[in-house]
């Protein structure tokens, strides 16, 4: 199955229902228990900047807020949420991580351990990075809005 | 529309039965909700925008999401009365609908659909009965 075809199957809008739902939770959660809290305000441009910007203006956004002159726990967050999508390979709880994990996606990697020239495998790391990097992209808007609801509601 | 793939075949009459059963002994629950939502003093508007939002959502998280969403923005404090009862019973939908889709994707999300656009009806016509009761 290619990642094409995943994203148009059944099994994927299940995946974004229920466990990338899941796991946005979990990453609202696991800021809160660890950070002091942001106002609403701060998640407001997520949305916009991923629908017009897609991964690229995301990052521009996060990285401009975190080097941002603002109230220290505003800069906390901007460099939680970089964590949580760029860092590479990133941590543990990362959205980076999650969808490199999911089986359809591991299926779809190619194994560089197979390779014996140094130079295939670069291109082999490079192909998966990129493969995870455009899941990540397509999946990204809905992420947000499950990180971004969750917040608000915890946040209450 | 011509794409789409028939609701009866999509679900076995043994799969719409036990969703008609699962929303008979729901019943109870919903009506507690209905009246819940009317003593929070939430506006005829705001039932229908759910019952709207249930009936068009073409994900369940969408319904979680919108009414964390509400929740959240909700100075007044009326849906932060119901919020949590409501994504209570919508957990309890989805770990059933799950139990009753067996791991097949299709089924799943078409029984999460049907269970709760059944528990959206049931809902709204008790917000609607308590506000006449009242």
């Amino acid at each position: 199955m290619s990642l094409e075809t995943y994203f148009k199957s059944d099994e994927f809008r299940l995946f974004l229902d229920e466990p990338l739902h899941q796991n946005a939770c979990n990453a609202v959660e696991k800021f809160l228990d660890s950070h002091e809290h942001i106002d609403n305000v701060q998640l407001h441009s997520i949305p916009g900047v991923i629908q017009g910007g897609g991964m690229a203006g995301f990052k521009d956004l996060v990285e401009k807020q975190k080097k941002r002159n603002t109230k220290l726990r505003n800069k906390k967050f901007w460099e939680f949420l970089y964590d949580l999508v760029f860092a590479t390979p990133g941590p543990e709880h990362s959205l980076r991580s999650f969808i490199a994990a999911q089986p359809r996606i591991q299926n779809l990697l190619e194994d560089e351990t197979m390779a014996s020239e140094i130079k295939e495998q670069k291109r082999i790391r490079k192909a998966n990075k990129a493969l995870v990097e455009e899941a990540m992209a397509y999946i990204l808007p809905i992420y947000f809005e499950h990180f971004n609801c969750h917040y608000f509601y915890m946040n209450r | 529309m011509k794409n789409q793939m028939p609701l009866a075949s999509v679900l076995e009459s043994e799969i719409l039965r036990e969703i008609d059963l699962y929303l008979e002994d729901f019943y109870p629950d919903a009506v507690k909700t209905g009246n819940e939502m009317f003593s929070a003093g939430l506006g005829n508007a705001q039932i229908r925008g759910l019952q709207t939002l249930v009936t068009s959502a073409s994900r369940f998280s969408e319904i979680v999401n919108y009414i964390k969403n509400q929740v959240g923005k909700d100075k007044k404090g009326k849906w932060l009365r119901v919020g949590s009862l409501l994504l209570e019973q919508l957990e309890q939908i989805e770990k059933k609908s799950n139990e009753i889709g067996g791991g097949e994707a299709v089924a799943t999300l078409e029984i999460k659909r049907r269970l709760a656009r059944g528990w959206a009806k049931q809902v709204v016509a008790h917000y609607l009965y308590s506000a006449v009761q009242k």
